[in-house]
């Protein structure tokens, strides 16, 4: 214990004090966070919002992107306009039932964004976690959307119902979840929780973020959420199913 | 790390600012880690319960990863303590206000490792009674004592920390040291009374 006393400083009274007082303040000094509240923090740098503050922070400081915004925002009111022309270019070269095959798959979809790619760096600026709204609906909501559904929505950017957008997400990060993508899934949900604070899958959103820190092997947040979900929803279906989990690993 | 992997993505174009960026996140992570005990712990001697420490700390980290650039080079525990006086003060208001009932023994029931139930029963007993001790000073006095006495912070220090005169930060000392032995004496007798009966 350090002890800085000089002839201007005080003994410190859990030197100085009263046995009691030296109790007191001994159990004080002791108390110590748990581990996991530590790392629920640079978790949240990396994947949640203070991740995407960070990011942000980032991208404002990065002289490379500030000379590029104006170009990136160019490209970004251009490719509603690109992806409609590919969209169409696609229409015009492939069988219908393929197209909509292509579109509805999720696997497909890494294809869509590849060929995206080539035209306008959309899916990289995707990746930021503190990525503009006016992207979120229709990237989120491209793999459950028709392709028609999901030009007007690129079109019009803001179209799709709140609804939606909360289904997209939770869907998308089931969707990455199956595919083991735990950090993409946690990412997910996080915005989900982030965008939607109020929205009508949360636990769902709180169940995917379990199994997703529990797949991805930190067993140490997942038991704290779990905690935390059976005390914020006592009454929930998934409930049970947490607590089984509980019991299996206390 | 897959905040490296995370960060690696978003900074794809590998310029030196870049670089200079993906260095302060190495030194945003290691401030976080040298100082979120200290964090925690005086969020919660300033009044935030333990059930609601978590979430004040990581709203203090949140505040500290959007400003971390701006943050002087050897201030960041300064700046980090002018955060979390914020929001102890802000977490206390609103618990007040909305009169929710933070459920502590759920958090604080979790086992310690390395203590038995008992000794675990007694620090549980000392913190929530050095807790009523402290709630009972003014809240410019508990900070001081809480920086001098539990966080081994010097005179000189806590002045930085609160931007006060030294002469001020002694004489919040000095009154907040006497008032705590005179709240503790008085408890003592109190207890001393109940288990006499």
């Amino acid at each position: 214990m350090k002890n800085h006393s000089s002839s201007q400083e005080p003994e410190r009274l859990v030197c100085d004090g009263s046995s009691f007082e030296r109790a007191l303040l001994a159990a004080g000094r002791a108390e110590a966070p748990r581990e996991d509240g530590l790392h629920q923090v640079l978790a949240t740098l990396a994947l949640g919002s203070a991740g995407s503050l960070v990011a942000g922070e980032f991208v404002r400081r990065s002289l490379f992107l500030k000379w590029s915004r104006p170009i990136l925002l160019g490209l970004l009111a251009a490719s509603p306009i690109v992806y409609v022309a590919a969209s169409v270019s696609l229409a015009a070269t492939r069988p219908v039932r393929e197209r909509w095959h292509r579109t509805t798959s999720t696997t497909e979809d890494s294809v869509v964004l590849t060929e995206k790619q080539e035209v306008a760096p959309r899916a990289r600026v995707e990746e930021l976690q503190s990525k503009p709204k006016l992207l979120q609906a229709p990237m989120a909501s491209r793999p459950t959307e028709s392709p028609s559904l999901s030009r007007e929505n690129s079109i019009r950017g803001r179209t799709t119902s709140s609804f939606e957008q909360e289904i997209a997400l939770i869907e998308a990060a089931k969707s990455e979840l199956a595919q083991k993508n735990f950090f993409a899934a946690l990412a997910k949900v996080s915005a989900y929780q982030q965008d939607f604070p109020r929205g009508s899958f949360l636990e769902e959103a709180d169940a995917l973020q379990m199994d997703a820190l529990t797949m991805a092997g930190n067993i140490e947040a997942a038991r704290t959420y779990a905690r935390r979900f059976i005390a914020l929803h006592p009454k929930s279906p998934y409930r049970d199913r947490i607590e089984r989990w509980l019991v299996t690993r206390p | 790390m897959n905040r490296d992997v995370n960060l690696t993505v978003v900074l794809a174009p590998a310029s030196e600012e870049s670089r200079a960026s993906v260095a302060g996140t190495k030194h945003a992570e290691q401030v976080i880690r040298a100082h979120y005990d200290f964090v925690w712990r005086l969020l919660r001697r300033l009044g935030v319960a333990a059930a609601a420490a978590d979430d004040a700390a990581q709203q203090v980290f949140t505040v500290y990863s959007r400003k971390f650039s701006k943050v002087p080079f050897g201030k960041e525990k300064t700046f980090l303590f002018g955060v979390a006086l914020r929001v102890a003060q802000s977490t206390r208001r609103k618990s007040f206000a909305s009169a929710k009932i933070v459920a502590e023994p759920a958090i604080d029931a979790l086992p310690a490792a390395g203590s038995s139930p008992e000794e675990q029963l007694d620090a549980h007993r000392a913190r929530v009674a050095l807790d009523h001790l402290l709630e009972a000073m003014p809240f410019e006095l508990r900070t001081v004592f809480v920086l001098y006495e539990l966080e081994d912070m010097t005179m000189a220090e806590i002045a930085t920390c609160l931007a006060l005169p030294n002469g001020t930060v002694a004489s919040r000392l000095r009154r907040a040291r006497e008032l705590f032995q005179q709240l503790a004496q008085t408890l003592r007798a109190n207890m001393s009374a109940t288990e006499g009966r």
